[in-house]
């Protein structure tokens, strides 16, 4: 499936916002079609004429939330759910109940895009259960590669078992040492002299800019955290 | 107030023993006695007026003594000068009056108990002690009134239960409902001043209930309403072609500003009507602490402290005491964190003005600005939510300038 001629399911109450969203995601090369109620989602998701589907938490009649779960009863469709609740909880109820990812209102167009394509990358992509993801960042475990916004970053090997220790105790301080027990067994030689080195090496790859890193972070005395929380 | 059934009783049995001594006590020294002690005044004075008229032998003394003693039933002593002379005992120990005792004439306590002393025109004594039977009439009284008091004292008790068993129940109902289950009632029971408490209540509970619900529709739906045109706006804006691109992103700043508002407007209110937190889970606080800070360039520092908490609400309290100092003083100086066995403490530090004395008690009050700070700057919640989500935690938040000038912020969290 070429991913530019997805077909997009718009589940959007406000008349004025589908249209608009519609015409957007049209011009990026969507192929669009809006259900301004719980009812009609429920309807044209069954016509199974759409490969991914964007839903407004909040209808007239019914909750997103419900309708998610209803939805997730009958189909696997690709789902982005787009809410303007306040509440943070929202936001991790709508991942338990089967939403792909989450947007909320007003958003920025083109993170509804850059969004929209990584669900259905996501989707082409199964298996998906070795894939850790933080924000833009995959990190692929069972192909041993990383990937921002979908590309590829090359790094040596002991690098990306670096990478894998500090990302899977993501929010969490590791001294030197603690990185250098959990990383032993590759070669270890010159490892704990070098280790600023293969962390700056990987922020070369991974991060935006690599003198102001977001995603791998140096605490003076401590030692390295990997951002929990990028997508943001 | 647990207890108030205890003190209801306790009062209740005070006042039967209230009334029990005092009935013992009326008894003992006035009613019945007072009667005995008028027949044996009048026996005595008869037998003292026949012994003064015409004095008889010592047999015929003795047998009016041995007379009186039976009809008021008493011991009898006939004192001289040197001691007692006749002696009618009635099977108890006679009263050992001295000379001083025997001066006093009528009645007198003596160790063993009240005595009738009545002198004679010869200087002889004439000594009655009753104290046995006065004794029995006072007990036999007591005994009575003591078991009157022993069975009110056990029928009352499970009134005085019943009552406060029901004010017991209705605080349980009230507490429920205090904790933030709004949906609690209740039960009414009964026609009395509890039952129209439990229903007025009921009802103030059933009117809070529908604000409370009023205001958190209005609140979701206003989210809602504000955020659904602003994405329009923002959806606009990214489709009008030639704008020029400065208006463009003040147009996309002012969105983004609009819709923080709201957003801490919402957060607010809900942390206001929270007691606790929601979702707590370990945190590591320095990591947290560093990741935020890294959005605002600066680093953290400190020692890793793991705490349990809500790690949304924790970052969105060092955001904001960064963003603040973002705002007010050019970007934070330094962000540490500090624990001890107790607690941690988050230290945001920055090398700006400070903030002026007056407005040091206000600036975690909602929307207050202080008096330097310039009209651009933020829309005056953040502070407030700080301090709303150290106290979530059971923590707190306090200012200090700095040796150095500029400002400490200290956000200090129980272990």
């Amino acid at each position: 499936m070429p991913l530019m001629a997805a077909r997009v399911l718009l589940v959007e109450d406000d008349a004025r916002l589908a249209s608009m969203v519609s015409d957007y995601l049209g011009e990026a090369g969507f192929r669009v079609g809006v259900a301004p109620t719980g009812s009609d989602a429920m309807r044209l998701v069954g016509t199974g004429d759409f490969d991914v589907m964007i839903l407004d938490l909040m209808l007239p009649d019914a909750d997103g939330l419900d309708l998610c779960r209803s939805i997730r009863a009958n189909s696997d469709i690709p789902l982005l759910m787009l809410t303007a609740r306040g509440d943070p909880l929202d936001r991790v109820v709508g991942l338990e109940l089967g939403a792909d990812d989450y947007l909320p209102k007003p958003f920025e167009p083109r993170e509804l895009l850059a969004r929209l394509r990584a669900i259905l990358r996501r989707r082409q992509a199964p298996a998906s259960n070795d894939v850790m993801r933080f924000g833009r960042l995959e990190i692929d475990k069972g192909a041993r590669e990383v990937r921002l916004d979908g590309h590829r970053k090359t790094m040596t090997g002991h690098q990306f078992s670096l990478l894998l220790t500090l990302a899977e105790r993501a929010g969490r301080v590791l001294s030197r040492e603690t990185l250098m027990d959990l990383t032993k067994g590759e070669s270890l030689e010159d490892f704990d002299r070098s280790i600023d080195v293969h962390i700056s090496r990987l922020r070369a790859a991974i991060e935006d800019d690599p003198k102001r890193p977001r995603r791998i972070l140096t605490l003076r005395g401590a030692g390295y955290v990997f951002a929990k929380e990028q997508d943001r | 107030m647990r207890k108030l059934h205890i003190k209801f009783y306790l009062s209740i049995v005070g006042t039967l023993v209230a009334f029990l001594i005092t009935g013992v006590v009326v008894m003992h020294h006035f009613a019945p006695p007072r009667l005995a002690m008028g027949g044996i005044e009048t026996a005595t004075g008869l037998v003292a007026v026949i012994f003064d008229e015409n004095p008889h032998g010592a047999d015929v003394e003795r047998e009016i003594i041995v007379g009186l003693a039976l009809q008021v039933n008493a011991n009898v002593v006939l004192y001289s000068e040197k001691g007692p002379m006749i002696v009618h005992m009635g099977g108890r120990a006679p009263p050992v009056l001295t000379p001083a005792h025997l001066a006093d004439t009528g009645w007198q306590m003596t160790q063993t108990g009240p005595t009738y002393n009545r002198r004679l025109a010869d200087g002889r004594h004439l000594v009655v002690h009753p104290r046995h039977r006065i004794l029995a009439l006072g007990l036999h009284m007591g005994l009575l009134l003591t078991s009157i008091g022993a069975v009110l004292a056990l029928l009352t008790y499970p009134l005085t239960r019943g009552i406060t068993a029901r004010l017991g129940r209705l605080q349980t109902g009230v507490q429920q409902f205090g904790s933030g289950n709004l949906a609690a009632r209740v039960k009414v029971e009964g026609r009395d001043e509890i039952a129209a408490l439990a229903t007025s209540f009921n009802e103030s509970a059933e009117h809070i209930e529908k604000l409370v619900t009023a205001h958190r529709m209005l609140l979701a739906n206003c989210s809602h309403e504000l955020r659904t045109p602003l994405a329009r706006i923002r959806l606009g804006i990214e489709r009008v072609a030639d704008t020029d691109p400065k208006a463009r992103a003040e147009i996309a700043r002012s969105i983004a500003e609009l819709d923080a508002l709201i957003g801490e407007m919402l957060l607010s209110s809900r942390l206001e009507a929270a007691s606790g937190v929601e979702r707590a889970e370990p945190v590591d606080v320095l990591a947290l602490a560093a990741e935020e800070a890294a959005h605002f360039d600066v680093e953290a520092s400190g020692a890793p402290v793991t705490l349990n908490a809500d790690a949304m609400l924790l970052r969105r309290l060092v955001r904001n005491l960064l963003e603040n100092a973002r705002v007010h003083a050019g970007g934070a100086t330094a962000v540490r964190i500090e624990s001890d066995a107790k607690q941690a403490r988050i230290v945001v530090e920055d090398a700006g003005e400070g903030v002026p004395l007056i407005d040091r008690e206000r600036i975690f009050e909602p929307f207050y600005r202080a008096s330097t700070a310039t009209r651009a700057s933020g829309a005056g919640l953040g502070l407030a939510i700080v301090k709303q989500i150290a106290r979530a935690h059971g923590g707190s938040v306090s200012y200090e300038p700095r040796d150095s000038g500029g400002s400490r912020f200290t956000v200090t969290l129980p272990r």
